[in-house]
C-alpha cells in the first residue's frame, strides 16, 4: 500500500514538472507562430500584406489570383491591417504612409510574437505613418546626434527593437464598406524599407 | 517486476496528468486569468513582453497579430449579468455608458471567435457588430438590442444558433489596460426573453 502511496505520489510530481515544462517550453519552442507564419510572404518588395475584414469586403479575395493569406484570428472585423517584415541586420527599418482616412495604430512585434512598441493616431504627426525601427544598439548614436543637434527634426520617430527581426503592423478602421477603398489605398500605399547602415 | 510496474505506473500519471493538465489550463486560462468587471472578463495580454508563462503559451497556440496596450483593451462576455450563458435563442439588452475610449467596437462571434454563420433566410444576412460611431447614444449612454427579430435603435442581430460570446474591444483607451476595466462602466448585459422560453 505504502508502495502504491509513493508511485502514485512520483506521478503527481512528475506531472507538475511536465505541466510546467510545456507550458514554458511553448514559447520557447514556438518562437513567435505569427511572424514565422508572415515574415517570409511580408518582404518588403512583396506584394502588400494587407488583411481585410472578411465580413464587409465579401467572402473571397476580389483576385483569385491573390497569394491567400494565412487566416489570422481575434482581429476585429471593422479593422484592415498591413503587414511589413523586418531585419535590422542590415540596416534600420523606415515605414511611412500618406494620410490616413480614419484612426489608425501600428504596432512592432518582434519574432516572438511580442508587442515591443505601439501608437495610435492621436500620437502620430500629421496623421500618418512615419516611423523608423532601430536595432537597440543604434539607440545610443541616436541620442548622441539628437544631443549634438545633428538630428533632423523632420525624422521619422525610433523605434529601439531588442530584437533584429519581427514585424511591422498598420492597422486602420473602416467604420462601413464606403471606406474600404480608401482604407486599402491607405495599407497599400505604405512604404516599408531597409534602409542600409550608412545611407542615412 | 513490481518496482518496473511501480515505474510504469508513475511515467504514466505523469505523462497523462501532466500534458491534460496543460491542456486544460491552456483551454480556461482566460476565465481563470482576466480580471473581472460584471459579465466582461479583460482578454489576456497576447504580445505582452511581460505577460505570464499560460498568456505567452496561449500566444503560441495560434496565428494572430497581438495589439499593444496603447492601441486597444479587449473584453469578452460569454455570460449575462445574471451568469447565464449567452445564446442565440435569446434576445438581450446591452446598455452602457461613454467609455473612456476614442472609438469602440462591439461583436458578437462564436464561443471561439469563430464568425457566426447565419441559420436562417430571413432577410439579409447582417454581421452581428457595431461601433460606436454608427450607433446612436441618447444623453453620454447607448441602448443596445441583440436579438433575432430587428429592434428599434441599436441592433445587433443574432440570427444563428447556439452559444456565442460578446467582444468588445475599446480603442485608444484614455486609461491603461490595469484601470480601464475596473474604474469603467463596461455595459450591462440583460437576457429579455428566449425563443423556447
Amino acid at each position: 500500500m505504502r508502495k502504491l502511496a509513493y508511485t502514485v505520489l512520483t506521478g503527481l510530481v512528475g506531472a507538475v514538472f511536465l505541466h510546467l515544462a510545456i507550458i514554458f517550453l511553448i514559447p520557447v519552442l514556438a518562437g513567435g507562430r505569427t511572424y514565422a507564419a508572415l515574415a517570409p510572404i511580408a518582404g518588403e518588395t512583396a506584394d502588400a500584406l494587407v488583411f481585410a475584414p472578411p465580413r464587409l469586403s465579401g467572402e473571397t479575395p476580389s483576385d483569385p489570383a491573390e497569394t491567400p493569406l494565412p487566416t489570422v484570428s481575434g482581429n476585429d472585423p471593422f479593422f484592415a491591417s498591413r503587414v511589413c517584415a523586418f531585419d535590422l541586420s542590415a540596416g534600420s527599418f523606415r515605414v511611412t504612409s500618406d494620410d490616413a482616412p480614419n484612426f489608425f495604430s501600428v504596432a512592432v512585434l518582434d519574432d516572438r510574437d511580442r508587442v515591443v512598441f505601439s501608437l495610435v493616431d492621436r500620437l502620430a504627426l500629421d496623421n500618418r505613418v512615419d516611423l523608423e525601427v532601430l536595432a537597440k544598439a543604434e539607440e545610443g548614436r541616436r541620442r548622441q546626434r539628437q544631443q549634438a543637434g545633428l538630428a533632423d527634426p523632420g525624422e521619422a520617430l525610433p523605434v529601439f527593437a531588442a530584437r533584429d527581426q519581427g514585424l511591422v503592423v498598420v492597422r486602420a478602421f473602416v467604420p462601413d464598406a464606403t471606406y474600404a477603398e480608401s482604407v486599402d489605398a491607405f495599407l497599400r500605399g505604405i512604404t516599408c524599407e531597409t534602409i542600409a547602415f550608412g545611407a542615412s | 517486476m513490481i518496482r518496473a510496474l511501480n515505474t510504469v505506473l508513475s511515467l504514466v500519471i505523469a505523462l497523462v496528468l501532466g500534458a491534460l493538465s496543460a491542456a486544460v489550463a491552456l483551454d480556461r486560462w482566460p476565465q481563470m486569468a482576466g480580471g473581472r468587471s460584471g459579465a466582461w472578463l479583460e482578454a489576456p495580454g497576447i504580445g505582452d513582453p511581460e505577460a505570464d508563462p499560460y498568456s505567452a503559451a496561449l500566444a503560441q497556440t495560434r496565428l494572430q497579430l497581438p495589439m499593444g496596450e496603447v492601441e486597444s483593451s479587449t473584453f469578452i462576455a460569454v455570460a449575462d449579468d445574471g451568469g447565464q450563458p449567452l445564446d442565440a435563442a435569446c434576445a438581450y439588452r446591452v446598455t452602457g455608458g461613454a467609455l473612456p475610449a476614442r472609438l469602440f467596437t462591439l461583436r458578437a462571434e462564436g464561443i471561439t471567435g469563430e464568425p457566426l454563420v447565419a441559420s436562417n433566410q430571413d432577410g439579409p444576412a447582417l454581421p452581428p457588430m457595431i461601433h460606436s460611431e454608427n450607433m446612436l447614444f441618447a444623453g453620454d449612454g447607448f441602448e443596445l438590442t441583440l436579438s433575432a427579430q430587428a429592434a428599434p435603435g441599436n441592433w445587433l442581430p443574432l440570427r444563428s444558433q447556439g452559444r456565442f460570446r460578446l467582444v468588445l474591444s475599446a480603442y485608444d483607451a484614455a486609461l491603461s489596460d490595469a484601470t480601464f476595466g475596473t474604474s469603467a462602466q463596461l455595459p450591462s448585459i440583460v437576457r429579455l426573453g428566449c425563443a423556447d422560453a
